[in-house]
């Protein structure tokens, strides 16, 4: 699913876009609040959804490799947070939905959790 | 082989508004060192849960690192309450984190098992009532 799909599909808004593959398919979406999770179960070619608009967020995406954050149920992050993002190049976007249903919409489009899929170190 | 990179980070305790700066910036680091993505994503992750563990648990601690002889040496150090059980520190899943700290994203027990999930080798050593230190290699070739 393109990236421009899938904002379309969560009615999202930019707060800050770095992608500069906009024909990149994702396959893969890790959606928690758990930070925990996202280190242990994450891909580096997962989206991150989720409802933690922290700076710890941005921080736990730049050292998993993640890229692009979707912020579920409008948590519209601070300025610290989005500063730190635009340091380290990582694209925010915000959802009006929650985590649940934006992870309904999106496996619906055939999306999967990144749990669920092994990945080799060199993938 | 000479060392080729050393350094350390000093964490902490309770600094939650840190948290993540010394890991990111070991990123930094490495990547600037023309390392491995994937060794530098292991590398990081493991020291990510590492420094969190300092910041949740720890009244402070050191974060060091070297690579040498084709390896990256991270070693986490803490003051703190030390770990009274390790085997069951190390079970996916278990926890000694207050509610507060699971509501801001951590504390699932998943820190430990990530580390060593993600280490060549893992080495942990911990004294109650004194601190723990955490050794993580990475074969860099």
């Amino acid at each position: 699913m393109l990236l421009k799909e899938i904002i379309s599909a969560l009615e999202a808004k930019t707060i800050v876009d770095f992608t500069t593959e906009p024909n990149k398919d994702y396959h893969w979406v890790c959606a928690t609040d758990l930070m925990s999770d996202v280190l242990f179960y994450s891909t580096c070619q997962s989206l991150l959804l989720t409802g933690l608009a922290k700076t710890q967020t941005i921080r736990t995406a730049t050292v998993a490799d993640l890229s692009i954050i979707i912020f579920t149920r409008n948590n519209i992050p601070d300025d610290e947070t989005i500063e730190l993002a635009r340091t380290k190049g990582i694209s925010l976007f915000v959802t009006p939905f929650s985590t649940f249903t934006a992870s309904g919409k999106l496996f619906t489009q055939g999306l999967q959790c990144c749990s669920d899929v092994n990945f080799t170190e060199e993938d | 082989m000479d060392t080729l990179i050393e350094g350390s980070f000093h964490i902490v305790g309770g600094d939650f508004s840190n948290a993540g700066k010394a890991s990111t910036e070991l990123k930094t680091i490495l990547t600037n060192c023309g390392l491995d993505i994937a060794k530098i994503r292991r590398a990081v992750i493991a020291t990510f849960e590492g420094e969190m563990n300092i910041i949740i648990y720890a009244v402070a601690g050191t974060i060091t690192y070297e690579i040498q002889n084709g390896k990256l040496l991270i070693t986490l150090q803490d003051i703190g309450p030390g770990i009274k059980n390790i085997e069951l520190a190390m079970t996916e899943g278990y926890s000694t984190a207050p509610d507060w700290v699971r509501e801001m994203g951590w504390g699932a027990g998943m820190g430990l098992p990530n580390m060593k999930k993600n280490a060549d080798i893992f080495k942990i050593n911990s004294i109650v009532g004194e601190g723990t230190t955490v050794e993580i290699i990475i074969n860099l070739y």
